[in-house]
């Protein structure tokens, strides 16, 4: 099958708008489901960083605090990520 | 001279008998006979000259075997004593190149022990501290319930807001 170039433009098109969505979709990782209170505190709190209604997904692994996910740049509030930097620190320090 | 019991006739005849012996002997016999005698001094005089001559020869020869075997004797002991210094320095050289080679493998061994130490040291800090951490995961997850998550969420995000955290 011949694709037009026409048809090719709008797929490009399509598919870069799809890109730049993904890119600026933001997403929240918590420990438990979040109430809209503290939704609207972290959207206060990173304004600059959640643009666009954010996405919230529970993952219990994280045990407490929340990651937000934007593209490939990540803020990691959670407790296992300060667990995982003071187990860093460790490795340095011993 | 009859009265002596002496016979003149008998007496020439054997004068005559004398004097042809003589004659002959000294014609035929006394000169080859001497001639005999003086040739077989002649050759015992060359053969004591070279009996003489072969034992100074002799004698010479064994001054010389006596000469060569001293300086053989000096030579070897020289060559003895080369050897002995030689074979000295060749086991000092020896003895003192195994000396520096055990001491490289010492240190070498020391240098490895003590890596090695460490990096049991290391492991071990490490796993004590992957342990830790394992632990107070699981410690927390038991702990851990909704309310005091949402507390903690809360303290980290006003924090965060305070330290004012960037990506």
């Amino acid at each position: 099958m011949k694709l037009t170039s026409r048809l090719k433009e709008d797929i490009k098109k399509y598919i870069l708008q799809r890109q730049k969505a993904q890119r600026d979709k933001v997403k929240i990782i918590a420990a438990y489901k979040l109430s809209q209170d503290e939704i609207d505190s972290l959207k206060k709190s990173f304004a600059s960083f959640i643009s666009s209604e954010p996405e919230v997904v529970i993952d219990p692994q994280i045990l407490a605090g929340v990651i937000l996910r934007k593209g490939s740049k990540v803020i990691d509030l959670s407790l296992t990520g300060k667990i995982n930097k003071l187990q860093n620190v460790l490795h340095e320090i011993a | 001279m009859e009265k002596l019991g002496i016979d003149p006739k008998l007496l020439i005849a054997q004068f005559l008998n004398f004097a042809l012996f003589f004659i002959l002997f000294k014609k035929f016999l006394a000169k080859p006979f001497a001639r005999f005698i003086d040739e077989e001094k002649q050759k015992e005089k060359e053969k004591e000259k070279a009996y003489s001559k072969s034992k100074s020869l002799e004698e010479e020869l064994q001054k010389k075997e006596s000469e060569m075997k001293i300086s053989l004797k000096k030579e070897s002991d020289k060559l003895l004593t080369e050897a002995k210094s030689e074979a000295e320095l060749l086991r000092k050289n020896l003895i003192e190149e195994a000396q520096k080679e055990a001491a490289s493998i010492q240190t070498k061994a020391k240098r490895e022990m003590e890596k090695e130490k460490d990096e049991i040291i290391q492991e071990a800090k490490e796993r004590i501290s992957n342990v830790s951490i394992h632990i107070v995961n699981k410690a927390l997850e038991e702990v851990l319930d909704e309310r005091m998550k949402k507390e903690i969420t809360k303290a980290i995000i006003s924090h965060s807001e305070k330290k004012g955290l960037s990506v």
